[in-house]
Parts: structure tokens; sequence; C-alpha cells
């Protein structure tokens, strides 16, 4: 008798392994004996900029005690670790074939250190594990667990734990003529929030937990598949343990990215561009302990992302990038009836990604 | 006579409010300007994850890179057969050279086989940049 978590271990190794050779018995399988590698992916991103407003100051209001500034320049560092594995592929139609499931366990790191402020300075620490099945051509879903480990100067700040379901569907087939890719996902997101500091009040005790449903639609045209565009609509709900951050949130999202030529072999083909732009629609449950609890917050948040990356250097394989400099420009701003809060932001930066593709295993 | 006239509740309230609240409004939370602070940087384009990120099997660039790479091995799978072929051919008949028709079948086979290739390339490289 094997230990509960030995065999259910042990059960989910034998069914990624076994369903698809018992799947794909019907066809050659000398000829679709698929690469099946394990990969191991790093990259590492120096990057220095500005940001216009690093402690978020309300417009209008005096820098709070022991701050000198509200801008500054930034170095960035970060980086990303992915182990992924791939099972293989199967044949589904003469024609069709498919890697039924993927699993994929990745940490980051990203830090800024901020220049003539301090107490601001970030240390992210992303952990997360993603599980996808493909049940066919059309459906599938993934499951995707994430721990973030925020620290501040080197001190724990917050934690945040979730779970994400998610349900795929590839509908390309319906809309042949125009598109080479539309799908659609739905996401539910549970997450549950840790913050070390303590609140000056009560109310703006910011641990809570959350709940968000999300509906994306992505589409990729037939006569230029080097170009994505993105819309989704979210609904978010915050039960926080202090009042301040009870509320619903309602977001509108689009991106765009686009490569330049359709040919990877040419050098315009290295150039990317990416938009991204939402909406927040925010309502807060109760009223505000910095409007003096006369009235609650209410927030309509934009925010604008335009980047470009090149990659300058490919792999050995040229699949894949090996040295890309990136620029971008971040502008948030965030329309609140309570003056703490109200307040806009630019964010400019420029650096680059050295990453490594070369660990392939099989 | 010392008369007090009680104050009324309504305006003991709001005496309270107005002295509680610019207490409150002065107050400064870092916690919560951090938070903000996190949340817009957590928000920026993140180049080094893209970068790191391993094609994924739902993306249609996958998948095609899948077809591509099985055309690519049916076409080298043929090619090889025909040269055990066409070879074996050549030995029964005790030539040393292939016949014409021959070598334009393995002609038309390894084109076949650079054109397969191609495309693999091309569809690899489409499905690690989506």
């Amino acid at each position: 008798m094997y230990p509960p978590l030995q065999s259910t271990t042990g059960a989910i190794i034998l069914a990624l392994n076994v369903f698809p050779i018992f799947a794909g018995q019907d066809v050659d399988e000398t000829l679709i004996a698929e690469e099946k590698p394990y990969t191991f992916k790093l990259s590492i991103s120096p990057a220095g900029g500005y940001n216009s407003n690093v402690i978020l100051l309300g417009e209008g209001l005096p820098l709070p005690p022991s701050i000198s500034r509200q801008d500054a320049a930034f170095f960035e560092i970060g980086s990303a670790a992915t182990f992924d594995w791939k099972s293989a592929p199967i044949a589904f139609a003469p024609d069709e074939l498919l890697s039924t499931d993927q699993v994929t366990l990745s940490y980051e790191y990203k830090a800024d250190f901020y220049e003539g402020i301090s107490g601001f300075d970030p240390g992210v620490h992303a952990w997360s594990g993603k599980y996808t099945h493909l049940f066919d051509k059309q459906w599938g879903y993934r499951i995707e667990t994430k721990d973030i480990y925020t620290t501040i100067d080197g001190h724990g700040y917050s934690n945040k734990t979730s779970v994400t379901p998610v349900i795929t569907l590839q509908a390309a087939q319906y809309a042949e003529t125009i598109a080479k890719d539309l799908s659609a996902e739905f996401i539910f997101s549970f997450m549950t929030a840790d913050f070390y500091f303590p609140p000056s009040l009560p109310a703006r005790n910011m641990d809570a937990n959350n709940y968000s449903a999300e509906c994306s639609i992505t589409f990729v045209p037939k006569k230029y598949d080097v170009a994505k565009f993105k819309i989704g609509f979210v609904h978010f709900r915050n039960d926080a343990d202090g009042s301040d951050y009870d509320y619903d949130r309602n977001r509108l999202q689009l991106s765009v990215e686009t490569r330049f030529s359709r040919k990877p072999e040419d050098r315009l083909y290295d150039l990317k561009a990416i938009i991204k732009y939402f909406h927040d629609f925010d309502r807060y449950d109760h009223a505000n302990s910095h409007a003096g609890f006369a009235f609650s917050r209410q927030d309509d948040r934009d925010d604008l992302g335009a980047g470009l990356t090149f990659d300058v250097l490919k792999s050995a394989d040229r699949k894949s990038s090996r040295f890309a400099v990136n620029i971008q420009y971040h502008y948030l701003r965030d329309n609140s009836n309570v003056p703490f809060f109200n307040y806009p932001q630019h964010t400019i930066q420029a650096g680059c990604t050295y990453a490594f593709d070369e660990l392939k295993w099989r | 006579m010392n008369i007090t006239k009680p104050i009324p509740l309504k305006a003991t309230l709001l005496l309270s409010l107005l002295l509680i609240c610019p207490l409150a409004v002065a107050q400064e939370d870092r916690g919560e300007r951090i938070q903000e602070s996190v949340s817009s940087s957590d928000d920026r384009i993140d180049f080094t994850k893209s970068k790191a990120e391993p094609p994924k099997i739902e993306s249609i660039a996958y998948q095609d890179s899948l077809i591509k790479t099985r055309d690519y091995k049916r076409a080298v799978s043929e090619l090889a057969r025909l040269e055990r072929k066409t070879k074996k051919r050549a030995t029964e008949l005790g030539f040393t050279k292939l016949s014409a028709k021959d070598e334009r079948a393995l002609a038309a086979a390894r084109s076949k086989v650079d054109k397969a290739r191609a495309a693999m390339k091309e569809a690899e490289r489409k499905a690690n940049a989506d």
C-alpha cells in the first residue's frame, strides 16, 4: 500500500505517459515519434528607467514626511527560469497532430532600485506551476497555481497565493477564411493575500481573499499571422479584513502584438511591438478612511503599456531569442474621488534580455 | 443660576467627526502606497518572462509546428526508402550509376525534403515566437 501522495503522483505520471500511447495506436508511430523534450529556459534582464511618481502621490498633495521627491531614476533586474514538459504528439486525424499534456514550472524574480527614494524598492519572487490538458483540437483546460512573495528594501511585505483554473476553446475552424487562431479562455481565479506591514488604521488592513472571473478572446488573422489581438473582460471581487478594501472591479482589457515581417528569416521579423491597455471601474463598499469615512471610494483607472523588443542574436538552432534589446513606456492614471488615490504615473525604461535555451533532453 | 443646555446628539457626532477626520486624512500609510506602487510595477510589460516562456501546446502555431515536423520526417523517410530501392535496383542490374529516371526521382524527393525542412524551421520559429 503506497502512501496517498506517492500513489497519486504515480497515477498522474502513469496517466501522462500512457494516455498518448493508447491514443496514438492506430497511426504510424515511427513517423510521429516526435521529439519529447524537457526544456529549461533561463532569461536575465537588466534595465534602467525613469518613474515620474514612484510613491504614487495624489495630485496636489504634499510629499509625505521623510520623502524628498516623488520621481526617480531606477535600475531593474529581472530573471526567469522555466522548466517545461510536453507529452509526445498523437494523431487525432490523418493530418492532425496534438500534444495533449504540458507541465510548466517557473520561478521569476524582479527587483527595482530607485535612486534617491528609500523604502520603496520592491523585490518580487514568483513561483508558479501550470498543467495543461487538451481533450481535442477544440477544448482543453489549464490549472495554474502561483505564489508571489514581495519584499520592500529586503523586508517581507506581502505574500499572495492563487489557484487559477482555465477552460480553453479553439474556434479557428469556424472562421478559417479569416482567422489563423481564434480562441477563447474562461478564467476563474482564487487568491489570498497577506500583508506584513501593520496598517495605520484597522480599516486599511489589506489582507484579503479575492475571486475573479475572466473571459478573453484572441484573434490571429490568417493573412498576417504574426499579429495577435486580444480582448477581455474581468470581474474581480476583493473581500478584505479592512473596510477600505472591500470592492468590486470590472476590467476591460485590450492588447495587440505584432512582428514586422511574416517571414522568420527577415530581420524585421525579430522586431516585435506590444501595446496593452486596460480600464478598471472600481466601486468600493464602505466609506473610506482617507475621506474621513465621509464617502466611499470610486476609481476609474487607465493603464497603457507600449513596448518594443528586437532579437539581436538568436539561439544556435535559430528558434528563439538569445539576446534582445527592449524599450517600453507605461502610463497609469487613477481617477479617484479620494485625493490620496488620484494620481498619474509615467514610466519609461530600456534594457536587454539574455536568454539561455540550450538545455533540452529527452 | 447656571443653566446648561444639553448639546444635541447630531451636533456631538458632527463635532466628533470633524475632530477625527483631519487625523485620519493626515495619517500616512506607507503600506498602501507601496501596494499601489507594486501593482503598477506588476502591470508593466514583462519581457523577461516572455523570453523564457516555452511554446504553449494549445497555440495554433505550436500545433502547426508538430504537423510540419511530421511532414519533414515523412519526407526524410520517403527519401531514405527511395535511396535504398534505387541502389538495390542498380546493384541487381550491375550498374555503377543510377538510371536517369531514378536520379530524377531522387532529386524530386530531396527537393521535397528541403521544402519540408524549411517549412518545419519556419513553423518552429513561429511557435517559439508566439
